[in-house]
């Protein structure tokens, strides 16, 4: 399984982002929307995954050096 | 400078919280559900066996004249007692956990009964049969199930002892209102097994909810540690 892809609400309803476009996002946003679980994970089949699941994809994601890592840093 | 809200909201929380709850207790019910339906295809078997040999061991033959024969009730066992068995062994193997599975279980299950007194002669030994198969529908923790069990024995008193008393009470002349006193020891049965179901359910849901908050707490806790990571990565970037 592969994470391509999350949907956030900021507010007005949830939208599709691809990794790179959620890590533009600004990131007092991100972390807003982390926090208060507006966030939900999708894999290539468009399949929604559970947030713990998707969050360690995220992290194994940045960890090996995919397109997200140059614009997160996260380790 | 931009702030961070950390307060999540306390209703969408517990939304989130009530609706994994819920889901929860929708898959152990069905997996409980399942369970017993599988337990009662072993006893339909099982029953089927057990009826006929039950008509073997008291009427094995008949008399036509001079002639013995195989009595009719070997053979009311061998296909009565086939379509009782088989018809809700067919809804278990094919719709486990539909409710309309486990209220024909329970139907069958208590014509089992009337079979197996039926094929005993009326004795009264046999008539716990009723009590021991109405604990085991219990066992799915839903009343009306007891509720549809429960109509058929008292229907079944009622009829036979009205038209085949011997066939229920092993006596030709019984009085009339002793389905009421059989009846009257399956409420009593009844109000206890519906006690249990209640707290039975009770107990689910609570073991539900108990998960759905562990659950919730430990994404919280992931969420705001990635939050945290992501935060300082970006800061001694």
């Amino acid at each position: 399984m592969r994470l391509t892809q999350v949907a956030v609400d900021r507010g007005e309803g949830y939208v599709k982002l691809t990794l790179p476009e959620f890590f533009a996002l600004p990131l007092v946003d991100r972390i807003q929307m982390l926090l208060h679980q507006r966030m939900r994970f999708y894999d290539e089949a468009s399949n929604l995954i559970p947030i713990s699941e998707g969050l360690k994809l995220l992290r194994e994601g940045t960890r090996n050096g995919s397109a997200t890592q140059a614009s997160t840093g996260v380790p | 400078m931009a702030t961070v809200d950390l307060e999540e909201d306390a209703g969408e929380r517990e939304g989130r919280i009530a609706a994994r709850a819920s889901e929860l207790l929708q898959e152990r019910r069905q997996r409980l559900l399942r369970y017993v339906d599988r337990m009662f295809l072993a006893l339909m078997g099982g029953q089927w066996v057990f009826g006929i040999l039950v008509a073997l061991f008291f009427s094995p033959y008949g008399w036509e004249g001079k002639q013995r024969v195989i009595h009719f009730h070997v053979y009311t066992a061998v296909f009565l007692g086939g379509l009782l068995s088989l018809f809700p062994m067919v809804l278990i193997w094919r719709r486990p956990g539909w409710v309309v599975t486990r209220h024909v279980v329970a139907v069958s299950q208590m014509l089992w009964s009337a079979l197996l007194i039926h094929l005993s002669g009326g004795r009264i030994e046999t008539h716990f049969h009723v009590f021991g198969s109405l604990a085991f529908l219990a066992f799915y923790l839903d009343w009306k199930v007891l509720g549809s069990a429960s109509a058929v024995v008292v229907a079944d008193h009622l009829l036979r002892g009205l038209f085949w008393p011997e066939s229920v009470y092993g006596i030709v002349n019984p009085e009339w209102w002793r389905f009421l006193e059989h009846a009257f020891w399956v409420v009593f049965e009844d109000v206890f097994l519906v006690l249990a179901c209640s707290y039975g359910l009770a107990e689910l849901t609570s073991a539900a909810r108990r998960q759905a908050e562990v659950e919730t707490l430990r994404e919280t806790d992931q969420l705001k540690t990635f939050a945290l990571e992501m935060a300082l990565a970006e800061a001694r970037a």
